[in-house]
C-alpha cells in the first residue's frame, strides 16, 4: 500500500483497480508449478502479486469474485497447506472444479452468503449440517464449530471433513466420496514443497492482514460513534494510542510482502524465509489488532455476531489452514539450524 | 561473524528492496569506509552525538554529507534511499557520525524545501564540503513537546531580528557554527501557532552563551542563552510568523531520518543466540527491525518521488523506531543481565551495551516524546 494514504483510502485503493501494487514481474508460472508437482491443478499466468491484493481486497470486506478477471474467476481458489503439499481450489460451479472433481477429489470446498451478504453456516467437524444445501459460494470449515460467512468467501475444509453441495449445477461430493489425498506424489522434492507452502503462506498472510486493518477500522467507527463518559471513545487517550500502536504495526507489512515477492527472484531459501516469516508476523499482529478490537466493543464482544467477530473467525481458521505462525517460525528457526550445520528441527 | 547462520541472515535481508546499482555500490564503499574507521576511532558511543572532526571531513570529501542534494548545490545528485542507507550503515558501524543528520536532515533539507534560492546557495555547498556545522535549537525549558509554547524572543530590528531567551538539549550547539532557532516573534496571537518564526543564528557571536549539560550515559548536550543576539532579514527560513509551517516541514524531517535501524541491527547481532532456545523471540525482533528498515526506504522514496509526505508519517516511522530500539535493549539486558554490561564477551562491547543502555531515554524522547507523536498519527492518520 502507498505511504500517505488514511486507512481508508487504503482500502479504496485495494478495491479499486488499478491495483496499488506495483511489484516487480515474479516468474511463477505453469513451468514452475509443474516443477513442485502442483502443475494441474494451476492456472496459466497467475499474478501473485495480482492475487495478494485481490485477497486484502476480499479480507475488507468485498465479495471477491466478481472484481476478479476471466481467468481467476475461473481458478479462483485458495492455497491449502495440509501436510505437506500446497493445494489450490478452483471455484465451484466452474469448469476448473469439474476437471479438480474428476481428478482428485481431494478437499472439498462448502459454501454459503445469503443474500443479505452474510449468513451463519454452523459447520461441524465431518458433519455439514443440513443447513448448508442450497447455498452457493465457497465456505471452509475448520476446528471451529460455527462460522459467519460473507457471500462468496472461500473456506476450505480438509479432507474427509466436509462436503461440496449441489446448487444449479454445482458438483457435489458427498463425504463418501472423499478420498484421501496421496501427499506423497506432490513432494518431490523438500525445498519445492517448502516453497510452494511459503506461497501459500503468503497468501493467506496478506488475507489476515487485510482482515486485521478490516477489523481495526471497524474499530475506528466504534470510538468515534460510541459514548462514554460523555464523550466519544476516540477522545481518550489510552484508546488513542491503543489504535496507533495497531495502525503503526500494520503499515509495513505490506513491505514485508513485497520484499518476499522480490526474494523470489534471488534464490528459494531466501524467499521461503522471507514468505513464512511476513505471513507469521501478519498472523500475529491479526490477533493482536482483533483482540483489542473485541475490547473496543466492550460486552459486545461476547456476542457472537458483533461487527470483527467475522475477521476474528476467520483467523482462527485461516491462520491454521496457512501453517500456524508458531510453524512457520520453527521452520524458519529449521532453516537457519541447518545452515548452521547443527541438527535442524524444521517441519519438512 | 560468529555464526553461519547469521551470515546467511544478514546477506539475504541486505536485499529485499530494488537498490540501484549507484546505491548498491555506496553500500560497499561505506562498508569499507566505516570497517577502516572502527581500527582508528573513537566510535559513536564514546562520543554519543558530537561530531568529530577528522570524521565529519572524511564524510565531506567522500561527498557524502548532502548525497542527495542537486550536484548545482554541491550535493552528490543521489537518492535519499542512498542517504537512508548511508546513515543506516554509519549508524551499523557505530561509526561518529555526529553532524551529519543535522547538517543533512535538518538544515540543508529545511532550505531544500522552505529556503529561498539565496539561502540554498549561501548555505549547501558549504555544509557539503563540511565547512559549517549546524544544530537545532527546538526545545526550552517550559517547552518540550509543545512546541507552540516556546518563548524565546525575536524582536524586530532594522537590519534584523535580535534575539532573547533560551535553548535546552541544542546537542551540537557547542560545536556547531549556526543553529536552527524557533521564536515568538509576536506575542498577541489569537492562535499560539501564529506568530512563530524560523531563522538561523549564528552562534559565534559574543551574545550567545552555551553550557554544557551531560547526559547519563556521559555524552554532551547543551544549554544555550541568546542575549540579544542578531539574526538578518536574509536568515529567516520562510516568512516573518509563518514558523510554524516551517517547524511542521522541520521535525517531519528529522523524524523520518533517526531511524537509528543501523543501530538496531547491530545489537540484535550482538544478541544472537547461541541456543536455539531464544531464537524465536530474536527472530520476531528481527523481522520488526526488517519491517522497520523497508519502511524507511519506502519513505526516502517517498520523499524522492517528491510525494507529499505528511507529518504524521514521519510520527509514524519515529514511533515504531524508537519502541523497537526499546524493545531490542530490553533484549540486551535479559540476554547478558546488568552484570553482562561489565562482563560481555569482549570490554569493547560491553561499554558500548553500557552506553546504548543508558541513552535510551535519549533514544526514545530525541525528535518528539512518543505520546504526542501518538497523538498526531491518531489526530491525522487515523481521523480520529
Amino acid at each position: 500500500m502507498q505511504l500517505g494514504m488514511t486507512w481508508e483510502a487504503m482500502i479504496e485503493t485495494a478495491l479499486a483497480p488499478p491495483l496499488d501494487f506495483t511489484l516487480p514481474e515474479v516468474p511463477f508460472s505453469s513451468t514452475w508449478l509443474a516443477e513442485q508437482g502442483l502443475g494441474a491443478w494451476w492456472f496459466p499466468d497467475f499474478a501473485p502479486e495480482e492475487l495478494i491484493a485481490r485477497l486484502w481486497a476480499s479480507a475488507v470486506g468485498r465479495l471477491p469474485a466478481p472484481g476478479l478477471p476471466g481467468w481467476l474467476r475461473e481458478w479462483y481458489g485458495w492455497s491449502v497447506s495440509l501436510g505437506r503439499a500446497l493445494v489450490w481450489l478452483p471455484l465451484p460451479g466452474t469448469a476448473a472444479a469439474g476437471e479438480l472433481a474428476r481428478s482428485q477429489p481431494a478437499l472439498v470446498t462448502v459454501l454459503g452468503g445469503d443474500a443479505e451478504g452474510v449468513s451463519r453456516v454452523p459447520v461441524a467437524w465431518g458433519r455439514p449440517s443440513p443447513k448448508l444445501a442450497g447455498m452457493a459460494g465457497p465456505v471452509l470449515a475448520s476446528k471451529v464449530s460455527r462460522l459467519c460467512l460473507w457471500e462468496g468467501e472461500t473456506v476450505i475444509v480438509p479432507q474427509g471433513l466436509g462436503a461440496v453441495e449441489r446448487k444449479e449445477g454445482l458438483a457435489m461430493f458427498p463425504l463418501d466420496y472423499v478420498e484421501p489425498v496421496d501427499f506423497q506424489r506432490y513432494a518431490v522434492d523438500g525445498r519445492a514443497v517448502a516453497r510452494a507452502r511459503a506461497t501459500g503462506a503468503l497468501l493467506w498472510g496478506a488475507w489476515l492482514w487485510g482482515a486485521a486493518v478490516a477489523g481495526l477500522l471497524l474499530a475506528r467507527r466504534r470510538l468515534l460513534e460510541r459514548h462514554q463518559f460523555g464523550r466519544p471513545l476516540a477522545r481518550f487517550q489510552a484508546t488513542r494510542h491503543q489504535m496507533v500502536d495497531l495502525a503503526v504495526a500494520l503499515e509495513p507489512q505490506a513491505d514485508l510482502f513485497e520484499a518476499a515477492l522480490r526474494a523470489y527472484q534471488e534464490g528459494p531459501e531466501d524467499f521461503i524465509q522471507r514468505a513464512n516469516l511476513a505471513a507469521a508476523r501478519a498472523m500475529r499482529l491479526s490477533h493482536q489488532v482483533l483482540k483489542a478490537c473485541a475490547l473496543f466493543w466492550g460486552g459486545y464482544s461476547f456476542l457472537q455476531d458483533y461487527p470483527p467477530s467475522r475477521y476474528t473467525l476467520a483467523t482462527r481458521i485461516f491462520e491454521p489452514v496457512a501453517g500456524e505462525a508458531h510453524d512457520l517460525e520453527e521452520e524458519a528457526i529449521g532453516t537457519l539450524s541447518r545452515s548452521e550445520g547443527k541438527a535442524g528441527e524444521s517441519q519438512l | 561473524m560468529r555464526s553461519v547462520a547469521l551470515a546467511a541472515l544478514k546477506a539475504s535481508w541486505d536485499g529485499g528492496w530494488p537498490f540501484d546499482r549507484l546505491e548498491l555500490k555506496l553500500r560497499e564503499e561505506v562498508r569499507g569506509f566505516v570497517g577502516e574507521w572502527a581500527r582508528r576511532g573513537p566510535l559513536w558511543w564514546q562520543v554519543g552525538n558530537q561530531m568529530v572532526p577528522g570524521f565529519y571531513r572524511e564524510l565531506a570529501r567522500r561527498g557524502w554529507i548532502g548525497l542527495h542534494w542537486p550536484p548545482a548545490l554541491g550535493g552528490s545528485g543521489m537518492s535519499r534511499v542512498a542517504t537512508a542507507l548511508l546513515l543506516e550503515e554509519l549508524n551499523y558501524g557505530l561509526a561518529p557520525d555526529g553532524g551529519l543528520i543535522p547538517a543533512v536532515a535538518f538544515l540543508g533539507d529545511l532550505l531544500l524545501a522552505c529556503g529561498t534560492p539565496e539561502q540554498q546557495q549561501r548555505w549547501l555547498p558549504r555544509l557539503a564540503r563540511g565547512e559549517v556545522v549546524a544544530s537545532l535549537g527546538l526545545t526550552e525549558p517550559e517547552a518540550g513537546s509543545d512546541l507552540a509554547a516556546v518563548s524565546t524572543r525575536a524582536e524586530p530590528r532594522e537590519e534584523g531580528l535580535e534575539v532573547w531567551g533560551e535553548k535546552i538539549f541544542t546537542g551540537l550547539a557547542h560545536q556547531a557554527d549556526v543553529a536552527i532557532v524557533l521564536l515568538r516573534s509576536e506575542v498577541q496571537v489569537e492562535d499560539r501557532h501564529q506568530g512563530l518564526t524560523v531563522c538561523l543564528v549564528d552562534l559565534h557571536q559574543p551574545a550567545v552563551g552555551v553550557e554544557e549539560l551531560k547526559t547519563w550515559g556521559g555524552w554532551r548536550q547543551n544549554r544555550v542563552v541568546f542575549q540579544g543576539a542578531k539574526v538578518s532579514w536574509d536568515e529567516v527560513v520562510g516568512e516573518v510568523g509563518q514558523g510554524w509551517q516551517v517547524l511542521t516541514t522541520l521535525i517531519n524531517l528529522e523524524r523520518s531520518a533517526i531511524a537509528r535501524i543501523g543501530l538496531i541491527r547491530r545489537l540484535l547481532e550482538e544478541t544472537w543466540p547461541d541456543h536455539r532456545e531464544g531464537t524465536r523471540d530474536w527472530l520476531r525482533l528481527w523481522q520488526e527491525a526488517e519491517a522497520l528498515r523497508l519502511l524507511n526506504y519506502r519513505m526516502a522514496q517517498a520523499w524522492d518521488l517528491g510525494k507529499r509526505v505528511r507529518p504524521f508519517q514521519g510520527s509514524l516511522l519515529k514511533v515504531r523506531a524508537a519502541q523497537l530500539l526499546d524493545e531490542v535493549i530490553d533484549l540486551v539486558r535479559d540476554r547478558f543481565g546488568l552484570m553482562g554490561f561489565a562482563f560481555n564477551r569482549s570490554p569493547e562491547m560491553a561499554q558500548i551495551l553500557d552506553a546504548v543502555e543508558r541513552n535510551r531515554a535519549l533514544f526514545t524522547i530525541g525528535g518528539g516524546v512518543p505520546a504526542v507523536q501518538k497523538d498526531a498519527i491518531a489526530k491525522f492518520g487515523l481521523n480520529l
